[in-house]
């Protein structure tokens, strides 16, 4: 019998706690992990995050001169891996996870970026931002290299390992003639 | 804190016992890592050596895997691995199978805990289990085909299978269940967590015989993590086999790949790792005390357990954004620090839930009403609990005082104090009060990471994992020890990965529970083995030990309690 | 047969009966730290169960259908033979055969059980008949007790003086007890175990009949919880006959109404489910203070 009358001591004593949501929402604390929010100024198209995304939520999607990012947040597991790997911190975790939708497309994000022409052979091989980023970053790297190797990064990896095998050979060839 | 258990008689050690006692079937014998053996076995001598070393030298059986090699060595291989929890030992027998004949002498029949684990290599190896009693699909749907077999290599992933509409499983009626009324148990039922389905056989209102089909939840995620996932990203798919024990999962993953490569985590992770631990225990446990009296009609219990709960399930928020499926246990550390502010708030919430849930416990477990529908139903003894390697808290609410914590210990465990409950009554009211008391350990060892947290950084990257090392990760989740075994790739993946989650060994000694009780108490019984289907499930799970049936389907609160 | 009051008493049942299960669970919500569903969500969920499709097994036949409507029918049957808020009841001499609805309509549900083929069904229909037959027989006592107190089988509130004091308190604690019992919450639904059963006898049942099923079970309920008024009238002379209105006897209709609900409530709320074997211990018991009331009505100076 007293245990019955604890039941209903706590039953009146530790008040009503579930809420009229979603007129009350419930308390959340800082550093919920809600959705990823993509920051389409930022990002640079180097597909980093579509590559590490587990559930494949991001995807890369290469067609001519266009580069599309897409993330469907109905595959997102806010795991944060993509805000991990990101070079250009282009993700960052927002709050939100009341993300139920009756259409898929208010789910899925897309990116559209240019790409760019390899000035060797033509072929499509990177996005215009991750071009300007690297000359960006290069210039200051780079340092007594700067003008000899700076037009390696307009090339394809392709063109590159070509160039380079070239200027291997004239290399060894000029040191024999010294020789 | 380890008691004298009197089981190992000897000084020496489990291979020196081997050795001595088999000095011709041993191949081959080495110390994977400290205190992991590994003995090579030939395939004729696996079941008289495995019945001496489980049955007689006292040897909890752990899990079992087999591994595809055949591109590489032209051959499989079959790993059974067993635990000596009052040595702290982790025993590997290995036996190779040669690709052409591919089969191997059954140990079930001497050791009946092995049952599922030879059926799952069967199906989905295709090694068969030769003398094994009932060699039905464990795993696969009905209309899979009886000659594939998902886990070998050369099955690819993205193959779909064949589908056969009018396939249908063989039930079998147990042997003494006569011709009584069969009451079928799900796959969808009120009170079922899980899809899973079960048989009764019933007289009246007695159970006489259960038959049970699993493998509704068989996700194939072991071929994913070989496929698919790397060695970074692997620990998410653990952590979502299920979704009340995730972090043991990831815990038991990321210690099997860090004994792999030799590494030990930082302190701090440690810590954190061991807090997030005994988190996910208590609200696993409270889980299960809402539901178990809800089982039992109390109602009011599972709110009461449930409130509770919320205040850890907000506890877990705060820490690593999440309520479950934390994202925080990964190789090499933890992935979120915590922040001074909020381990302030984390002490003060903790107190608070102490407070809360003593005076809970205090007037819940009091009610008449409520003891007597608990106790003295779903007895298992103390041998039947040794005799199938039954984990967690089943075991020790009959009498078997087996805790990874203390007796394999990782991660922080050492440093804290804690005391495991045991009891003897074997019945459910036993296992509701080693919960109880579990989760009274629990909130305080959480009270203790956080007061003595030390510094420094929380994830170091692990150098390099070196390919084709066998490991085993220990941990013990909330309903008993999870192992995972693996066998690392050379492709920063896992070449073999084997779950073997608790469930797994607790549900094959349901049926003892359950033959003799009355259908009104067949749902809390199965409930008292907390049975976590999809952890079991990450492969299939089937139970059925001896030709006996096994009943018994998930419970779970239900939704309009009207 | 008085119609007006008739329709009035019909009326006042299919509204009122639905709200006093909102109310229980509202009740049993605060008493377990929630908000709990709107008073109304009973309401909702009928004219939820109004809109769905009506899926019956094969085998079970037209009776199947009937069984529902034939449940309803009766428990509303019952409001003919008392009054409620009216001090005249609709018709004369309708105790006995209040007595009979009240039992006839529990054996319904649980031949509605075993009618459906399903094992569920029929283990709960089994379980429901063997609780049936345990505890209606308290409640045919204690109903009788409460006629041979107010020396008349016409359910109504002209008073009589009746003799008051111990017996009365025992007969009205006795019908209580036995309400209680009945009601087919925890700690007595041992036919309807949700999570052990699945619903019990009523699990093929579906859409329309469904309603009606539950309806039914609503109706019947307010009917019972309808009779501590009678006790209560005893105390207060309310009226004589001829009257119709009085605001004494309204009042304490709803006072009735509350207690019995509060009753359910907090013994659904504050414990568990018995098994059969206890349920029946229980049983007993209540049928042997029924007993005691009846007997004690018998020999009560001024009854008869």
């Amino acid at each position: 019998m007293s245990s019955i009358l604890k039941l209903l001591k706590l039953g009146i004593k530790r008040g009503r706690v579930t809420l009229r949501y979603p007129a009350e929402k419930t308390p959340t604390p800082e550093g919920l992990r809600g959705r990823p929010v993509l920051d389409f100024d930022a990002c640079i198209g180097c597909g980093a995050c579509a590559k590490t995304c587990p559930p494949n939520a991001l995807t890369v999607e290469e067609k001519e001169n266009v580069w599309t990012l897409r993330l469907f947040y109905g595959r997102c597991i806010m795991c944060g891996l993509c805000e991990e790997v990101c070079p250009v911190d282009a993700y960052r975790f927002s709050e939100e996870f009341e993300l139920a939708s009756a259409t898929r497309r208010d789910l899925e994000v897309e990116l559209r970026l240019l790409r760019v022409k390899c000035k060797g052979c033509g072929k499509y091989f990177t996005t215009k931002r991750a071009l300007d980023n690297t000359v960006a970053e290069y210039s200051e790297l780079a340092d007594g290299y700067a003008e000899e190797f700076k037009d390696m990064i307009y090339l394809c990896p392709d063109c590159r390992r070509m160039d380079w095998s070239e200027a291997l050979a004239d290399a060894y060839r000029e040191a024999r003639y010294e020789s | 804190m380890r008691p004298d258990r009197g089981e190992w008689k000897t000084d020496k050690n489990v291979v020196e016992e081997l050795k001595e006692r088999f000095p011709d079937s041993i191949l081959k014998v080495s110390e994977l890592r400290d205190k992991l053996l590994l003995v090579e076995l030939k395939r004729g001598d696996l079941p008289e050596v495995l019945d001496y070393a489980h049955n007689s030298l006292g040897g909890q059986f752990l899990t079992m895997a087999g591994t595809d090699y055949v591109e590489s060595l032209n051959r499989f291989i079959v790993d059974y691995v067993l635990g000596w929890y009052e040595q702290g030992t982790v025993l590997v027998v290995r036996a190779s199978v040669p690709r052409g004949d591919e089969n191997f002498p059954a140990s079930t029949p001497r050791m009946p805990v092995a049952d599922w684990y030879e059926r799952e290599v069967k199906e989905t190896l295709g090694l068969n289990p030769v003398g094994h009693p009932n060699p039905r699909k464990l795993l696969t749907s009905d209309d899979w085909p009886e000659d594939l077999f998902p886990m070998r290599k050369s099955f690819k992933n993205e193959t779909p299978p064949p589908i056969k509409a009018d396939a249908r499983f063989p039930f079998v009626a147990p042997e003494n269940a006569g011709s009584f009324n069969v009451v079928p148990y799900g796959p969808y039922h009120f009170a079922i967590h899980e899809p899973i389905y079960f048989r009764f056989h019933v007289d009246g209102e007695r159970i006489t015989g259960v038959d049970l089909r699993a493998g509704f939840n068989y996700r194939g995620l072991e071929k994913i993590a070989e496929t698919r996932m790397s060695y970074e990203t692997l620990p998410f798919v653990a952590e979502r086999i299920c979704g009340i024990c995730g972090s043991v999962h990831g815990e038991a993953y990321s210690q099997a790949l860090e004994r792999a490569a030799g590494f030990e985590a930082p302190e701090r992770a440690k810590w954190i790792r061991t807090m997030m631990l005994e988190i996910e225990r208590i609200h696993s446990h409270l889980l299960w005390l809402g539901v178990a009296t809800h089982m039992v009609g109390f109602d009011s219990g599972l709110m009461q357990f449930w409130r509770v709960r919320e205040r850890i399930m907000f506890l877990a928020e705060l820490l690593t954004g999440n309520r479950k499926q934390y994202g925080m246990i990964v190789p090499g550390g933890v992935r979120r620090d915590i922040r001074e502010d909020k381990k302030e708030r984390a002490l003060g919430e903790v107190a608070e839930i102490l407070v809360e849930y003593q005076e809970l416990l205090d007037a819940a477990l009091g009610l008449s009403t409520l003891r007597s529908r608990l106790k003295g139903v779903g007895y298992l003894s103390k041998e039947d609990a040794k005799r199938y390697s039954v984990m967690g808290p089943v075991a020790r609410a009959s009498g078997v005082d087996i805790d990874a914590r203390r007796d394999y210990p990782y991660e922080a465990y050492p440093h804290f104090e804690f005391e495991t409950p045991v009891q003897t009554g074997g019945d459910v009211l036993a296992r509701t009060v080693v919960r109880a008391y579990d989760t009274l350990e629990s909130i305080k060892m959480v009270k203790q990471a956080l007061e003595t947290l030390p510094d420094g950084p929380v994830h170091t990257p692990i150098d390099y994992i070196p390919p084709d090392v066998t490991s085993v990760g220990l941990v013990e989740g909330p309903r008993g020890t999870d192992v995972h075994y693996l066998i690392t790739g050379g492709e920063d993946t896992v070449y073999r990965w084997r779950v073997r989650a608790p469930t797994y060994a607790n549900l094959p000694a349901t049926p003892l529970m359950l033959i003799g009780e009355t259908l009104a108490d067949a749902s809390v019984v199965i409930g008292s083995v907390d049975p976590c289907i999809s952890c079991t499930e990450r492969m299939i799970v089937v139970d059925n030990g001896t030709g006996k049936e096994r009943i018994i389907s998930g419970w779970g609160p239900q939704e309009g309690l009207a | 047969m008085n119609l007006p009051i008739l329709a009035l008493n019909l009326a006042l049942a299919l509204i009122v009966a639905p709200l006093l299960d909102g109310l229980r669970r509202k009740i049993t919500a605060r008493l377990q730290n929630r908000i709990g569903p709107p008073v109304t969500q009973s309401w909702h969920d009928l004219l939820k169960l109004f809109r769905k499709e009506t899926v019956l097994p094969e085998r079970a036949g037209f009776l199947l259908r009937v069984f529902p409507a034939l449940m309803l029918m009766l428990s509303l049957a019952m409001f003919a033979m008392m009054a409620t808020v009216t001090v005249q009841s609709p018709m004369e001499e309708g105790g006995i055969l209040f007595i009979e609805l009240a039992v006839l309509s529990a054996f319904v549900l649980a031949i509605a059980g075993s009618m459906s083929r399903n094992p569920y069904g029929v283990v709960g229909g089994s379980r429901e008949v063997i609780l049936a037959t345990l505890v209606e027989p308290s409640i045919i006592v204690s109903l009788t007790a409460l006629i041979l107190f107010k020396g008349s089988t016409t359910l109504d509130d002209a008073s009589r003086s009746l003799a008051v004091g111990g017996s009365l308190i025992v007969a009205v604690a006795a019908y209580l007890l036995s309400l209680l019992a009945e009601s087919g919450r925890v700690p007595f639904d041992v036919a309807e175990a949700e999570s052990e059963l699945t619903g019990g006898s009523m699990i093929e049942f579906s859409g329309v009949p469904l309603a009606m099923l539950k309806m039914g079970q609503f109706v019947r309920s307010l009917a019972l919880y309808s009779i501590p008024k009678f006790f209560m009238t005893a105390f207060i002379p309310v009226g004589v006959k001829g009257d119709i209105f009085s605001v004494t006897v309204v009042a304490l209709y709803v006072v009735s109404l509350l207690l019995c609900t509060l009753l359910i409530s907090m013994a659904e709320s504050l414990n568990a489910r018995y098994r059969l074997l206890e349920a029946s211990r229980f049983y007993a018991i209540v049928l042997a203070f029924s007993s005691l009331a009846l007997i004690l009505a018998f020999y009560a100076p001024g009854s008869r």
